[in-house]
């Protein structure tokens, strides 16, 4: 976990859905309580700004449904669930992601064993 | 999981609505997002989410969403939801009325506080179809006439202000030949006629598209819709009075 680590924009462009997915998967969440996961998940600090029109085009594809639970003495949470059809799509996901990163780490690794031989 | 909303009472607007959003950033959002014809309620829905967000993080809505323009032009990408921009016969029919009705019951007053017949001359009658004109052209092109008024307040002014209002001023100076003498009592009772056929029109079709919270009541209530089919009726007799009451 790099939990201080500033991912270059256009990676957490690709993977935000995937790993938003993934957190939903653990049961419904509201987007102040994602962008902690994401963040303790090493994701850095990931704005509402990019991660609401996230979860509205989600709740658009039928992917995600949503539900407003009374807030304690202030306004109410919007709680994100996925729906069956997102939950399919998040292992998806999930299982895509993970061939693809073994996809890029079988030729990226070999930069991490020359830069090392080369020191 | 149901799209059930936590209760609230009442209809809210937006300030109510999104208590922890900067005014400016807030005001910035709701205008983009009603030029990109996003329903009230899509709205109301974003700006609480937004709101709670803010309310929870401890950020401004600047350090949170960014440029609000920005962030509107995301939010109406990630819903397929629009206001239906076509306009109805029924409102068509409720404007004109509406227009016609304002000048026959003005000038209806003028003349019978006078003592003389009514009088159409080619000016009046240009001068109501220029009215006519440019209250069409505000109604079919809001949203670019919203713009324009947001950006460039002089200009739109003039355009859908002054330049018209004097067009009218001088269309009724320069053509004050008479096409048509009536009794002020004929023209009083066809213009509250018309202004009767626009308080119906806007009864029946009230033009709601309130920005609304989760919960709110998306009903318009029996009062406010009084209110709005009675605006321009009611602005009209208060118009009358005050003429009646400098005589």
């Amino acid at each position: 976990m790099q939990s201080e680590q500033s991912w270059p924009s256009e990676w957490l462009r690709g993977v935000l859905e995937v790993c938003v997915s993934r957190i939903l998967l653990d049961g419904p969440s509201y987007g102040y309580a994602i962008t902690q996961a994401l963040a303790e998940a090493g994701l850095g600090d990931v704005k509402g700004g990019t991660l609401y029109p996230l979860l509205g085009r989600l709740e658009e594809a039928g992917r995600v449904e949503v539900e407003w639970r009374p807030g304690e003495g202030g306004p109410g949470r919007k709680y994100f669930a996925l729906t069956t059809a997102g939950r399919e799509h998040a292992q998806r996901l999930a299982a895509d992601w993970a061939e693809f990163t073994d996809t890029t780490r079988a030729l990226t690794d070999a930069a991490l064993t020359d830069s090392g031989r080369a020191s | 999981m149901n799209d059930t909303h936590a209760p609230r009472p009442g209809h809210m607007d937006d300030e109510r609505l999104a208590p922890h959003l900067e005014a400016a950033w807030r005001d910035e959002f709701v205008f983009e997002l009603r030029m990109l014809d996003v329903p009230g309620d899509v709205i109301g829905d974003a700006l609480v989410t937004a709101d709670t967000h803010v309310a929870e993080s401890g950020e401004t809505a600047q350090e949170a969403f960014g440029d609000p323009k920005i962030y509107a032009q995301e939010i109406a990408g990630s819903t397929s939801r629009r206001v239906d921009p076509r306009l109805s016969v029924r409102t068509v029919v409720g404007v004109v009325a509406g227009v016609a009705g304002t000048l026959g019951a003005i000038a209806s007053t003028l003349a019978w506080l006078d003592g003389t017949p009514v009088r159409l001359s080619v000016g009046m009658l240009s001068g109501l179809a220029l009215a006519l004109v440019v209250a069409g052209v505000l109604l079919v092109r809001s949203t670019w006439a919203l713009r324009l008024m947001k950006d460039r307040t002089v200009l739109a002014a003039l355009l859908f202000g002054a330049v018209p209002a004097a067009a009218v001023v001088g269309l009724i100076a320069i053509g004050r030949d008479p096409v048509l003498e009536g009794s002020p009592r004929l023209l009083g009772v066809l213009s509250v006629v018309l202004l009767a056929v626009n308080a119906l029109t806007f009864w029946l079709d009230p033009d709601d598209d309130r920005i609304l919270g989760p919960g709110d009541d998306r009903r318009l209530s029996r009062t406010a819709r009084l209110g709005a089919a009675l605006s321009t009726p009611g602005t009209v007799a208060v118009i009358c009075a005050f003429l009646w009451l400098v005589n």
